[in-house]
C-alpha cells in the first residue's frame, strides 16, 4: 500500500467516524424530527394526492390525481384499484391536461343578435326557466328534452330523470349512450331480463379462451386489454381470437382472426352454435335446467324514416325447433356469407365447446353499433348459454362499455325515455307508483308512456316537433349519424338549445345559451363502469371561473320552473351524497343495490350487488350472488316469467339496409383510436395526444388502393349517398382493413365522417349503425 | 495491518462509494431537461422521439429491451417493463409540432437529485416507485444506459432497497399494498 492510498484511507476513516456521529445524533432526535427532516429533503409538501376514476372509459381505471397550488398537475395509475393495477393508458396518463385547455368556457354565455354575449348565472338560468315554460305552456311538455351522456355522473343523470320525468311529467330524457350501449341492453334485457354483465374483469385473469368480437380492445380498452395479454404471458395455453372486418393492434396481439364480411357476425354466431350441437357438446343439464328457447318475428325493419316499424312477437320455442334452425348455418354456408374460410369457424367453435376451456367473450361497438345489435348480443349469450360458459371464475360473455358511466348513469339510473332508476320502466304502473312515492309525487304524476328515444328526439328537432333541448357532457353535432340531414333541420326549425361543456364545440355552436360546466375532478360524482362497479371522487380543484356542475344547473333550472321540491338540497356540495343516497333507495332489493356513499368513499369502486359491505363478482351463480338460493347452482332471477331461466334466441342472419353496389362499391366502418376520447374536444387539447393523432385520416386495404393507384398519403374523396369528405389515405399503417372495407376515425370536428353515415338503427334498441354504410372512393388530383 | 486489510477495505470502499456517489449532486440540468422534455409531468410516459416505422412490441425490445448507448450518449433507454405488451397503450409518436389549442397547464417537475445531510448515508430515493416493478433501478441507474450522474458509486448491485428507501409514498397518501376496504368477495 502506497503512502498515498494509505493518507487516503486514513481520511476516510475518520470522516466514518464522523458520519457514525452525526447518524447517531441523528439517530437521538424524535421520530418526528427525522421523519420531517426526511419529508423535507423528498416531499416539499406541496403535492397531495387522491383517487379518482378515470374521466375517459368504461373500463373504469382508477388514478391518483396529484394537485399543487390549487391544480391538478399529475396523475398515476393507482395500485390499489384492482381494474388497473396501476396501469393507465395514454389518454388517462395525460388527464389532468384534459381540464386546462386554453379556451375553457368559464362564464355562461346567451346569443344575442348572432353573437354569443357573457353573462350572470341569474340571467342565463332564468332565460332557460322562462323559454322551457313557455314552450312546455303552449306546445306541451313533450316540446321540451333533456339529452345527456354516459359521462354525466351519476348526480347529474340522476338529477336530469327527476326534473323530466318528476317535474315537467313527461319522458323526454336521453343519453348518448343510446347511439352506444342500448343493443347491449336490450340485449341483456331480452336474454336474462336484467340490464349488465354477469361476469367482471377479474374473469380475465382466469379464462384460457378470449373472442374478440368486432372489437378493438388494444385501443379502446387498452387497460383491460393488457390483462388479457399479461395472462397469456403467465399462461402459455392461453389463445387470443380475434372476428373483425379490419387487422387491428388486436388482431396484431391475437393467436388468430377471423377476417369477416360486416354484418356477417349473425351467421357465424349461428354457425358455432350449430357445430356445437352437431358435436354433442351441448351442456345438457345447465340447458335444461337453466334456459328456455324462444323466437320473434324476423322481419322487422332497420328503423329507418318512413320505413317498416317493429312489430313483437315473441313465442316459445322447443330445443328442437332451435335446433333445426341452426341447421342451416354450416361451416360452408357461413364461409359464403362471412367469408371466414370454415377451418377457422370450425377451430373456434371447438374451443367454445371443449368442456376444459374457459371462454370470455367480449365485445363493444362492434356488435351494438349493428342494425341488428340486439341479435348479436342474444347469439353471443346462446354460445355461452349452451355450452354453460357463463356466471363462473374465467367463463363467460363481457360487453364491455364505451362510456365511464354508461353503465352506472343511463343504464342504472335509467337517462333514458323507456326507463326509471334501479331497471325500472315508466310502462309499468307499479314502477310509477314506486317512483312516485320515493319522489313523494302526487300519484299518477309520471307519464306511462315512453316518448323519443334519442333518433327520434334528433328526427323531431329537425322536423320541428320538438322545440327546445339542453345538451350535456356530449356533442352530437359530430357524433349523430347522418349529419346533413339534422343540419339541414335545424336551420329551418331553430329550436331553443341549451348546451352545458367545458370547451366550444360544434355542438356550442349551434347553442342559444352556453353554461360553463366543471370537469371531473372540479366537483364530486360517481361513475359506474362496466363490470357493476361504482366509484366515487371529491372535489379536488376548484372549477375555473364560473364554471358549474351539470346536475346544479339542471337543479336551478328546475327550481325556478316551480319544480324545487324534488331538490331539497341546499347548495352543490349537499347535492353529491344528496342524490346518490335518494337514488341508492332505488337500487335495494332489486339485485342492483348499490353501496352507501360512506363505502364508496373509502373503496376503490363495489361491484353491485353489495350486500352487507360485500360486493359480488358473479352474478347469478350460488355461492357469489347473495341473490341466488342454496341449491338454486344458476337464476338468472331478472326472468322471473321464465321461471329463472336464461332465454336462447333464435336469431337469424338477414342482409344490412345498405350493402355496396356498382355505385358505391366500399363498405365504411368508423370509430374511435386510443389517443382520442369520442370528438376529441378534450383530448385534442393535450399537446402529446393531438401531436399524434392530429387528424381523422381513412385507412384502405392495400390491394384495393394499389388497384385504384392510391398511395398512402394521397388526398381520396369519399362520397356516400349523404355526404363526401376528403381525407388522407392511411395504407398499411396501424389498422388494415379487409379487402373493399374503409375505416375512419371520428374524432376530428374538421372532417365530419358523419355526415356519410346511415342513420338506421336496431328496431329493438333504437342503436344507430356507425359501422356500415356504402361509399365510393375517388381520387383527388391536386 | 491483516485486519485492515481484509476487513476494512471494503467497507471503506464502498464508504468511499457512496461518499463519490453523492459528492457528485444533482443531475446534470441538461439531463434533468431533457428527461422533461418527453413528458408530461414527472410520471407520464416519454413520448417516442423518433419515428416508428414498424408498430409492435419486438420492434421497440430491439432497442429498449437492453439499451443502446453511442459515442458516450444513451440513444435507446432501457424499458423498466420489458414483459408489457402494448407499447403503443401509452407511448405515443408526435407527428406534428403543431397544437389544436393551446394548454396552460405546467405538469409536476422532475424531481431535484438533494444532497444528503450525511455524506455517508445512502441517497432515499427521491421519486415514486409505483409502476417500474421489473428492471426498476436498472433502468435510469445501472448500466451502459444509465446516465454518469445517476449511477451509483458502488457499482451494480442487485438488491437496491435494502439501502435506499423512499418515503414518497408514506408522506404523499399513496397507497400500494391491498386496499384494506372492502372485505374480499365470495
Amino acid at each position: 500500500m502506497d503512502q498515498t492510498r494509505r493518507k487516503f484511507l486514513k481520511t476516510m476513516a475518520a470522516s466514518w467516524g464522523a458520519g457514525v456521529a452525526t447518524q447517531l445524533s441523528a439517530g437521538n432526535g424524535s421520530a418526528e424530527t427525522r421523519k420531517a427532516a426526511r419529508d423535507s429533503m423528498l416531499n416539499d409538501g406541496t403535492i397531495t394526492w387522491s383517487k379518482a376514476p378515470c374521466r375517459f372509459c368504461g373500463t373504469g381505471c382508477g388514478v391518483m390525481v396529484g394537485v399543487q397550488n390549487g391544480r391538478a398537475v399529475a396523475v398515476a395509475g393507482d395500485m390499489q384499484n384492482p381494474v388497473n393495477k396501476g396501469q393507465l393508458c395514454v389518454k388517462g396518463y395525460h388527464l389532468p391536461y384534459v381540464l386546462y385547455g386554453k379556451d375553457r368556457l368559464t362564464k355562461p354565455l346567451i346569443k344575442k343578435n348572432g353573437a354569443y354575449v357573457e353573462a350572470g348565472w341569474e340571467e342565463a338560468l332564468d332565460l332557460i326557466a322562462k323559454r322551457f315554460s313557455e314552450i312546455r305552456d303552449e306546445h306541451g311538455a313533450n316540446a321540451v328534452s333533456v339529452y345527456g351522456s354516459g359521462q354525466w355522473t351519476i348526480q347529474d343523470g340522476y338529477a336530469a330523470n327527476k326534473f323530466i320525468k318528476g317535474g315537467l311529467g313527461c319522458n323526454n330524457v336521453e343519453a348518448n349512450a343510446r347511439l352506444c350501449m342500448a343493443s347491449a341492453v336490450v340485449g341483456f334485457v331480452k336474454s336474462f331480463g336484467k340490464d349488465e354483465p354477469m361476469g367482471c374483469y377479474d374473469d380475465f385473469e382466469q379464462g384460457d379462451v378470449f373472442v374478440f368480437w368486432g372489437n378493438n380492445m388494444a385501443e379502446m380498452h387498452p387497460v383491460l386489454f393488457s390483462r388479457i395479454t399479461e395472462r397469456r404471458r403467465k399462461a402459455n395455453w392461453v389463445k387470443l381470437i380475434d372476428i373483425a372486418t379490419r387487422k387491428t393492434r388486436t388482431s396484431e396481439a391475437s393467436d388468430s382472426v377471423l377476417l369477416m364480411d360486416p354484418h356477417s357476425d349473425l351467421a357465424i354466431a349461428n354457425g358455432i352454435a350449430h357445430l356445437i350441437i352437431e358435436k354433442g357438446q351441448v351442456n345438457e343439464a345447465f340447458v335444461k335446467k337453466h334456459c328456455v328457447f324462444r323466437a320473434d318475428n324476423e322481419d322487422i325493419g332497420f328503423g329507418m324514416r318512413g320505413g317498416k316499424a317493429y312489430k313483437k312477437n315473441e313465442r316459445e320455442i322447443s330445443f328442437d325447433q332451435y335446433k333445426a334452425f341452426v341447421k342451416k348455418y354450416t361451416p360452408e354456408y357461413v364461409e359464403e356469407i362471412s367469408g371466414v374460410p370454415q377451418g377457422q369457424i370450425r377451430e373456434l367453435a371447438a374451443l367454445f365447446g371443449a368442456p376444459d376451456k374457459k371462454v370470455v367473450s367480449l365485445w363493444c361497438m362492434g356488435a351494438n353499433q349493428h342494425t341488428r345489435g340486439t341479435w348479436i348480443n342474444n347469439l353471443i349469450y346462446n354460445i355461452h348459454l349452451l355450452t354453460g360458459k357463463i356466471s363462473e371464475p374465467g367463463n363467460g360473455p363481457f360487453s364491455l362499455t364505451g362510456q365511464p358511466s354508461a353503465c352506472g348513469t343511463v343504464r342504472e339510473v335509467g337517462t333514458l325515455t323507456h326507463a326509471l332508476p334501479g331497471g325500472r320502466l315508466v310502462a309499468n304502473a307499479e314502477h310509477r307508483a314506486f317512483t312516485e312515492k320515493i319522489w313523494k309525487l302526487p300519484a299518477g304524476k309520471l307519464a306511462p308512456k315512453p316518448s323519443n328515444h334519442t333518433m327520434s328526439m334528433f328526427r323531431k328537432l329537425g322536423t320541428g316537433e320538438l322545440k327546445a333541448m339542453w345538451v350535456q357532457v356530449t356533442n352530437p353535432m359530430v357524433t349523430l349519424p347522418d349529419l346533413n340531414h339534422f343540419n339541414e333541420g335545424l336551420k329551418k326549425h331553430k329550436p331553443f338549445i341549451v348546451v352545458s361543456d367545458i370547451y366550444p364545440t360544434p355542438t356550442t355552436a349551434i347553442a342559444d345559451v352556453i353554461l360553463p360546466s366543471a370537469a371531473w375532478i372540479e366537483r364530486e360524482g360517481c361513475f359506474g363502469n362496466s363490470e357493476r362497479r361504482t366509484q366515487q371522487w371529491d372535489k379536488l380543484v376548484d372549477p375555473p371561473g364560473e364554471a358549474t356542475a351539470d346536475s346544479w344547473q339542471l337543479i336551478e333550472v328546475a327550481r325556478r320552473m316551480g319544480y324545487g321540491d324534488l331538490f331539497p338540497w341546499a347548495d352543490e356540495a349537499a347535492q353529491g351524497e344528496g342524490l346518490y343516497e335518494e337514488y341508492r333507495q332505488f337500487t335495494l332489493g332489486v339485485g342492483k343495490d348499490v353501496a352507501t356513499y360512506s363505502e364508496l368513499k373509502q373503496a376503490r369502486g363495489l361491484r353491485w350487488p353489495v350486500i352487507n359491505g360485500r360486493e359480488t363478482r358473479w352474478r347469478y351463480r350460488e355461492g357469489s350472488d347473495p341473490y341466488v338460493k342454496k341449491g338454486e347452482e344458476f337464476s338468472f332471477y331478472g326472468n322471473k316469467k321464465f321461471g329463472n331461466r336464461a332465454v336462447i334466441w333464435q336469431r337469424p342472419y338477414v342482409d344490412p339496409p345498405e350493402k355496396p353496389d356498382g355505385d358505391y362499391p366500399f363498405w365504411l366502418c368508423t370509430g374511435r383510436v386510443v389517443e382520442h376520447w369520442h370528438t376529441g374536444s378534450m383530448t385534442r387539447r393535450v399537446k402529446q395526444l393531438h401531436q399524434a393523432m392530429p387528424s381523422a385520416y381513412v385507412e384502405l386495404n392495400p390491394e384495393d388502393a394499389r388497384e385504384m393507384g392510391v398511395s398512402d398519403g394521397a388526398k381520396v374523396k369519399l362520397v356516400s349517398r349523404r355526404g363526401e369528405i376528403i381525407l388522407e389515405a392511411a395504407i398499411d399503417r396501424r389498422g388494415v382493413p379487409k379487402r373493399g372495407n374503409l375505416f375512419v376515425p371520428f374524432f376530428d370536428e374538421s372532417k365530419l365522417i358523419n355526415e356519410l353515415t346511415l342513420d338506421a338503427h336496431c328496431p329493438l334498441s333504437k342503436q344507430p349503425d356507425y359501422k356500415k354504410c356504402a361509399v365510393r372512393v375517388e381520387k383527388v388530383t391536386v | 495491518m491483516y485486519l485492515i486489510k481484509w476487513t476494512w477495505v471494503p467497507i471503506l470502499l464502498v464508504l468511499v462509494g457512496c461518499g463519490q456517489g453523492t459528492e457528485t449532486g444533482g443531475v446534470e440540468p441538461v439531463a434533468r431537461e431533457a428527461r422533461a422534455e418527453l413528458r408530461a409531468f414527472h410520471g407520464a410516459p416519454p413520448v417516442i422521439p423518433h419515428g416508428v416505422r414498424s408498430e409492435g412490441r419486438e420492434n421497440c425490445l430491439a432497442c429498449h429491451g437492453e439499451g443502446m448507448q453511442a459515442e458516450g450518449r444513451i440513444v435507446a433507454a432501457v424499458t423498466p417493463h420489458p414483459t408489457w405488451f402494448n407499447c403503443t397503450q401509452c407511448h405515443v409518436e408526435p407527428l406534428t409540432d403543431a397544437l389544436f389549442v393551446a394548454n396552460t397547464l405546467t405538469g409536476l417537475a422532475e424531481p431535484e437529485i438533494v444532497a444528503m445531510p450525511q455524506p455517508f448515508l445512502p441517497p432515499y430515493i427521491p421519486h415514486r416507485l409505483d409502476n417500474y416493478r421489473e428492471q426498476a433501478c436498472e433502468t435510469c441507474h445501472i448500466g451502459t444506459q444509465a446516465a454518469i450522474n445517476l449511477r451509483p458509486g458502488h457499482g451494480p448491485r442487485t438488491n437496491c432497497r435494502q439501502c435506499h428507501i423512499t418515503n414518497y409514498t408514506e408522506a404523499s397518501g399513496f397507497g400500494t399494498g391491498v386496499a384494506a376496504f372492502p372485505p374480499p368477495s365470495p
